[in-house]
């Protein structure tokens, strides 16, 4: 379990540093209890809040306690419904993930055989295609992409709901965006996997052997390509937390994108920090996830049998 | 299907080349060699000449990159020119090949039972279960400790020695008429070396062994003919007993003296000066002229051609001191 | 032997060789200059105008693009299309240069001083870079920003603030083989100090790769950078971002569409073009390396 701890080491670190950060510019850009209490906010709501969150203390005592809240995970309440901003935050939870699976499972089923394919058999014409792929999608940021999916199949065809909520197929286009900006990228990594085992030397011997190039391929390819493949899937789960913030803007997708964005927009700070979090101990739980699969997965890191 | 009566394999004429900015550069310079049933043949040379490739495309496995021509003959099979369907079917069933390295040429993450059973199943219908015995028997003959529990094993939890047998045992497990064994010892300690050699002196069953080695005292225990390469050509070959007591090509007799001496305290090592010529480069006449006290006009200015088993213009007689 | 030496040497593929490499020369140059281009545009905007990018007319809303009136059509408050978009360039290119060079600093830094020392010091700042790489940098970013404030400055130096972990890596990665060579070694026999060891002989080496990297890094910043503006939490509203400008765009792309073409058409041959110069440095560089090894 020394993988576990030193996952959590890292997450701590991080939201420390995060909190810290925060914590720092709040005090540093004027007078906190303004900034919190919103636009337009009354004299009394502002200094209610001055002595809510101990302004008017020493900045280490403030420090001492903002950082006790955060262990405790109290974030406050939500400046804009009063709610606590955790619980408040969790219940968008689901809706995030929900995409997010739908795009890693809609990605996999493409970019996965898409790699498969450019890396079996690297010829020029292959390559080329894999390139060309490669770059356009890097060049093209992904709210470009989801603005011109809505424009074809929303606006001009009409077939897909461009707004979450409004039908069963309101589901595809914010899918399909997030596919589009994750798949080059793991389509990449899969042909170079693929690629890399046709040059390993067991890759050789199963040759030497008579196998077919469909079992070369199945048996001895994939099995090793696709486990150094995994450790990938950590990092793009990471990436899809970004897109989510720009995918469930652009689509009205009521995930914790759309929630991050809103609050920085009332610059609900309570809810802010709550977000920020959830995002870092999502990542954390899943990179937990990946690296027990791939220890799962390949023999070599399982305990010796003998 | 295959006619094995005269011979397990005849290469004839044989070049192998790779693209280089120059053009096509040849490291296999036609080579002639034929090995019989049952034959044990050690190819020995210094390193980069060609009998890696020679051994690779024997199988018809070299890398893509390369170009091979000339002609490889199994029974009636060319397997230059065959079809990749036809020599897969010889691949692992009639000629089989050991690499150097144990650990990378087994794949990590297959049990060692499921790619011995690959193989088997592959060139022979039977029941999984028929596969597993023979697995089973295959890895009892190359002398593997408890078999039944090593099956289930990966192979980075094996020893190098054991890989190795487990390698060998792959290549054996179809009983095939030729292995081609390059250096498989090299990557080994000494003590599992000679467990190793052993092995192969003594546990081939029928089949031809072609041994590709540096080192003429492994040659010379394994086998009963060598075949001396030098710079992509065939220089000299004959019985074992012939080419350690009375070695007629220069570059062969300066390798035998290169030898460690037991009788003596320290190894007196005369490696052969010099450096053999790059793949691209042209050399008109003998490709060791540059390194060869006997050298003289006629060895700069043509080739000498392989003939009774030489190719030098002035076989030397006598033994090595 | 059977075969003459002049037969195994046959000549062709010199040509493609050739070929190949001037290509990848070619993408070089061309990206180069275009960038160059672009930031002719930025640095001298007022000369591309057409008319002043703020100025508004209410009476010429929504006009679709034509080649005597607005070149790239008007947007909701009648303001020229055309014009916001050659203004975005200053904005854009600008952010994404003070925050490409403030992420190499901080990535360099990190970088090389984790690879240089062997102690405890490299543990820590590893182990801090693999937390930087594996969070969503994107999301500090955004709430950074919220505290420090919207405008040019605060949202280039945020994003310089956060983008580092990737070339921190790289950095690390690469000068972790430099200092295993030879010259490096024997300049530390020598007795030259690691600071300056590092200035005369590690720095230099690292050049080219820092040079792909921070194309890479102009590239992905200015997708950040457009995107935090689309999401209305970058650049102040109303300013002429190309970000600003396609989030407007949203609300009229049925009556329309054209806003879009503007904006999306500068943001994707901009960050082609750096993506393409990385590409061109890196062959470039990858020729470079497999000809000394040759
Ligand atoms: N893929 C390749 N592309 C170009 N040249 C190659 C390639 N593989 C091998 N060569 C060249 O072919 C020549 C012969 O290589 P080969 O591996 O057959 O030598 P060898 O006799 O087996 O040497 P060693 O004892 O080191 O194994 C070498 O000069 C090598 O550089
Ligand atoms: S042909 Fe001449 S150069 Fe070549 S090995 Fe014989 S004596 Fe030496
Ligand atoms: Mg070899």
């Amino acid at each position: 379990m020394k993988a576990v701890g030193s996952r959590l080491l890292q997450l701590i670190v991080l939201l420390g540093t995060i909190s810290t950060t925060l914590f720092l510019l709040l005090r540093l850009s004027g007078d906190p209890a303004i900034l919190l209490a919103g636009e337009g906010a009354s004299p009394e709501t502002i200094d209610a809040i001055r002595a809510d969150y101990g302004f008017d203390k020493s900045l280490l005592q403030q420090y001492l306690m903002f950082i006790w809240d955060i262990a405790r995970l109290d974030f406050g309440r939500s400046l804009v419904n009063s709610q606590p901003a955790l619980g408040f935050v969790l219940q968008y939870l689901p809706s995030t993930l929900h995409l997010t699976f739908l795009a890693v499972f809609f990605n996999s089923i493409i970019a996965i055989p898409a790699g498969v394919w450019l890396g079996a058999k690297p010829t020029q014409r292959r390559r080329k295609v894999l390139s060309t792929i490669v770059s356009v999608a890097q060049g093209t940021p992904a709210y470009v992409i989801g603005l011109l999916l809505i424009q074809i199949f929303s606006v001009w065809l009409g077939w897909l709901p461009s707004i979450a909520g409004t039908g069963t197929w309101a589901w595809v286009l914010p899918t399909a965006t997030l596919s589009f900006a994750l798949a080059p990228n793991l389509i990449r990594v899969v042909a170079a996997s693929v690629e890399d085992t046709t040059r390993q030397d067991y890759y050789r011997t199963a040759k030497a052997n008579g196998a077919a190039p469909n079992v070369l391929l199945i048996k001895h390819s994939l099995p090793n390509a696709l486990l150094s493949t995994t450790s990938l899937l950590g990092a793009q789960f990471a990436f899809l937390l970004s897109g989510a913030l720009i995918t469930e803007y652009i689509f009205a997708w009521p995930g914790l994108g759309l929630i991050l964005v809103q609050s920085i927009t009332n610059l609900d700070f309570p809810t802010i920090q709550a977000t920020v979090f959830v995002v870092a101990y999502l990542v954390f739980i899943v990179n937990l996830i990946m690296d027990q699969v791939f220890r799962l997965a390949d023999p070599r890191l399982r305990r010796s049998q003998l | 299907m295959i006619n094995t009566a005269t011979n397990a394999i005849e290469i004839k004429n044989l070049v192998v080349s790779f693209p280089t900015p120059a053009g096509y550069s040849a490291v296999v310079r036609g080579i002639n060699l034929t090995i019989n049933p049952g034959d044990r043949v050690a190819i020995v040379g210094e390193s980069g000449s060609g009998k890696t490739m020679m051994g690779l495309s024997m199988l018809g496995i070299q890398p893509t990159a390369a170009k091979v021509e000339g002609e490889i003959l199994i029974g009636d099979v060319n397997m230059v020119t065959a079809a990749d369907a036809v020599a897969r079917k010889l691949r692992g069933n009639y000629i089989s090949m050991v690499f150097q390295e144990p650990l990378t040429s087994l794949n990590p993450v297959r049990t060692i039972s499921s790619q011995l059973s690959e193989s088997v199943r592959r060139h022979n219908s039977i029941s999984k279960k028929e596969a597993e015995a023979r697995v089973l028997a295959v890895l009892t003959a190359v002398g593997i400790p408890a078999p039944k529990e090593r099956m289930k094993s990966y192979p980075h939890q094996l020893s190098g020695g054991l890989r190795q047998r487990v390698m060998i045992a792959l290549a054996l497990i179809n009983k095939p008429q030729l292995v081609v064994a390059d250096e498989p010892t090299t990557a080994l300690d000494a003590t599992i070396q000679a467990q190793i050699l052993d092995l192969l002196r003594s546990g081939m069953g029928d089949a031809a062994l072609m041994l590709i080695t540096h080192d003429l005292a492994v040659a010379a225990d394994v086998c009963n003919r060598i075949v001396v390469m030098y710079a992509g050509n065939i220089v000299e070959q004959g019985p074992v007993a012939e080419i350690l007591s009375n070695p007629k090509h220069p570059y062969t007799r300066g390798l035998l003296s290169a030898i460690p001496k037991f009788d003596q305290a320290r190894p007196a090592l005369n490696p052969i000066p010099g450096a053999p010529p790059t793949i691209s480069e042209v050399v008109p006449g003998c490709r060791f002229a540059s390194r060869c006290s006997y050298a003289d006009a006629q060895c700069t200015a043509s080739e000498p051609e392989f003939i009774n088993n030489i190719a030098c213009f002035h076989p030397v007689t006598g033994a090595v001191k | 032997m059977s075969q003459d030496s002049k037969d195994l040497v046959t000549p062709i593929t010199r040509r493609k060789m050739f070929k190949s490499k001037n290509k990848s020369l070619a993408t070089l140059r061309i990206s180069a200059s275009i960038l160059a281009a672009l930031f002719i545009i930025a640095i001298f905007q007022p000369f591309f105008y057409t008319v002043d990018p703020a100025a508004s007319d209410l009476t010429l809303r929504l006009q679709s693009p034509s080649l005597d009136g607005a070149l790239l059509g008007t947007d909701a408050l009648g303001q020229d299309v055309y014009s916001r978009v050659i203004a975005g360039f200053r904005w854009s290119l600008g952010i994404g240069t003070v925050g490409t060079l403030l992420g190499c600093l901080i990535g360099i830094t990190l970088g090389v001083s984790a690879a240089w020392n062997r102690k405890r010091l490299r543990i820590v700042l590893s182990r801090v870079i693999d937390i930087g790489i594996s969070f969503p940098y994107l999301i500090i970013a955004v709430t950074i920003v919220t505290v420090v404030g919207r405008g040019f400055w605060p949202l280039a130096l945020t994003l310089g603030l956060v983008c580092w972990p990737t070339i921190a890596r790289i950095v690390y990665a690469e000068t972790l083989t430099l200092r295993e060579r030879e010259y490096v070694t024997a300049a530390r026999l020598f007795g030259i100090g690691s600071i300056r060891s590092i200035f005369t002989h590690i720095l230099p080496a690292l050049r080219p790769t820092i040079q792909v990297v921070a194309a890479f890094t102009f590239a992905e910043l200015l997708i950040a950078e457009s995107g935090l503006s689309f999401l209305g939490l970058g650049a102040p509203l109303g300013t002429p971002t190309w970000g600003n400008m396609l989030n407007e765009s949203r609300l009229y792309m049925e009556s329309a569409p054209w806003m879009m073409f503007g904006p999306v058409t500068a943001i994707i041959v901009t960050i082609f073009t750096a993506n393409l110069l990385g590409e061109g440095l890196n062959a470039r560089e990858h020729s470079r390396s497999t000809r000394v090894s040759q």
